[in-house]
């Protein structure tokens, strides 16, 4: 790809062409070359997060740092590098809670409840009350997820609870 | 805000090139011995790697099941050829177990694609442990009885649903064509030879 398309490209392009690189490199049987070629993305993206770091660590001790650090993370590309290293300025915690504050006008027109019931570093469980909404499921579960999970790509897993009854009684009929 | 439709792109990215081959409790990212703890969503049948303490908390909830390796062969089991039939099973193999979302017994059995699923009949099952009663015992979503019996045997095993799991997933990767090939049933043959012996080594244990 030539400089110039890499420059317009978006952040979703970078990131699935990001999924395919990796998707090639896993298939490739040359093990030396697949481990190296591993081995030089960790070093680039260590070298990177070593120095975001310390840029984090001046800009948060600087007088009106904590403003600077707002306006930082407004910025998508920016934010989802800080949230790639584990320097996003927010915990999960209060990243997913931000989420579901912003949706609520939203999903409680819709008869929905989301509360957040626990968020770790790996992992988040979300309980979702539909109140006899009669929405697919499926279709629920995936909207909420990406809500979610965009605000918490550095998370491994997010799951939603739900009344398990209503739940088989769906995917029996 | 705009979205980033990449779903958790950071975490796999983190986990690609994470070159060292430590494993982490899932819940609490703990790093963890390679011999851990497993527990199963009751809901979405999703396995998770658990640290001790999170394995002791979260399965004493409701929502997760403790997975505890288990591979036992039932000798005597009672299942006449008509009975069988009277399951509607399309192949002979396949793994019955009780699921708490579905509130009753499930039949899986592998294809190409991966697990087929269907409801077992509650009477059938109903039946099934009144002539077998060691089958009341199986834990609900993480223990099966695992069905062979492909070219004229007769096995019958009480397993950890892993187990289940992994023939499907070499039945998948395996299979070729309509029929599944040579390759693939001697793959199946493999399977239910180590799990004989692993049944054997561990009876020889207990004595």
């Amino acid at each position: 790809m030539s400089g110039e398309a890499r420059g317009t490209e978006t952040l979703e392009q970078s990131l699935a062409r990001l999924e395919k690189l990796m998707a090639t490199l896993e298939s490739i049987a040359d093990a030396t070359g697949r481990e190296t070629a591993r081995e030089l993305l960790a070093l680039l993206l260590d070298l990177h997060a070593r120095s975001l770091a310390r840029l984090s660590a001046i800009i948060a001790a600087s007088d009106n740092g904590a403003a600077l650090l707002e306006k930082i993370i407004d910025d998508r590309d920016l934010r989802a590098i800080l949230l790639l290293h584990g320097l996003h300025p927010q915990s999960v915690e209060d990243r997913l809670q931000e989420v579901i504050a912003r949706m609520l006008p939203q999903w409680s027109a819709r008869g929905l409840h989301v509360s957040l019931m626990s968020a770790s570093r790996a992992f988040a469980m979300v309980q979702l009350q539909r109140n006899g909404v009669a929405e697919p499921t499926d279709q629920l579960r995936l909207e909420i997820e990406n809500a979610l999970t965009d605000a918490a790509p550095d998370l491994d897993d997010i799951l939603i609870e739900m009344d398990m009854t209503a739940f088989y009684a769906e995917t029996a009929a | 805000m705009e979205r980033i439709e990449s779903g958790n792109w950071a975490s796999r990215l983190r986990r690609f090139v994470r070159t060292t081959e430590e494993e982490h409790c899932e819940f609490c990212s703990k790093a963890i011995a390679s011999r851990h703890a497993h527990l199963v969503e009751r809901a979405t049948r999703k396995f998770f790697c658990a640290c001790p303490q999170c394995a002791f908390l979260l399965s004493g909830g409701e929502r997760f099941a403790a997975l505890r390796a288990r591979a036992d062969a039932l000798h005597d089991f009672d299942l006449s050829d008509d009975e069988w039939q009277g399951f509607r099973i399309p192949i002979d193999l396949a793994f019955v177990f009780h699921s708490t979302p579905a509130q009753g017994p499930v039949a899986m059995y592998p294809g190409p694609a991966g697990a087929i699923e269907s409801p077992f009949a509650p009477d059938g099952w109903s039946r099934l442990v009144a002539a077998n009663p060691t089958l009341a015992d199986l834990d609900p979503d993480v223990e099966a009885l695992l069905v062979n019996r492909m070219n004229g045997a007769r096995e019958y095993y009480l397993v950890s649903v892993d187990r289940c799991y992994a023939l499907v997933g070499l039945i998948r990767r395996r299979w070729r064509g309509l029929s599944g090939g040579a390759e693939v049933w001697e793959a199946v043959r493999d399977y239910f030879r180590t799990l004989r012996d692993d049944v054997e080594t561990k009876d020889r244990v207990h004595g």
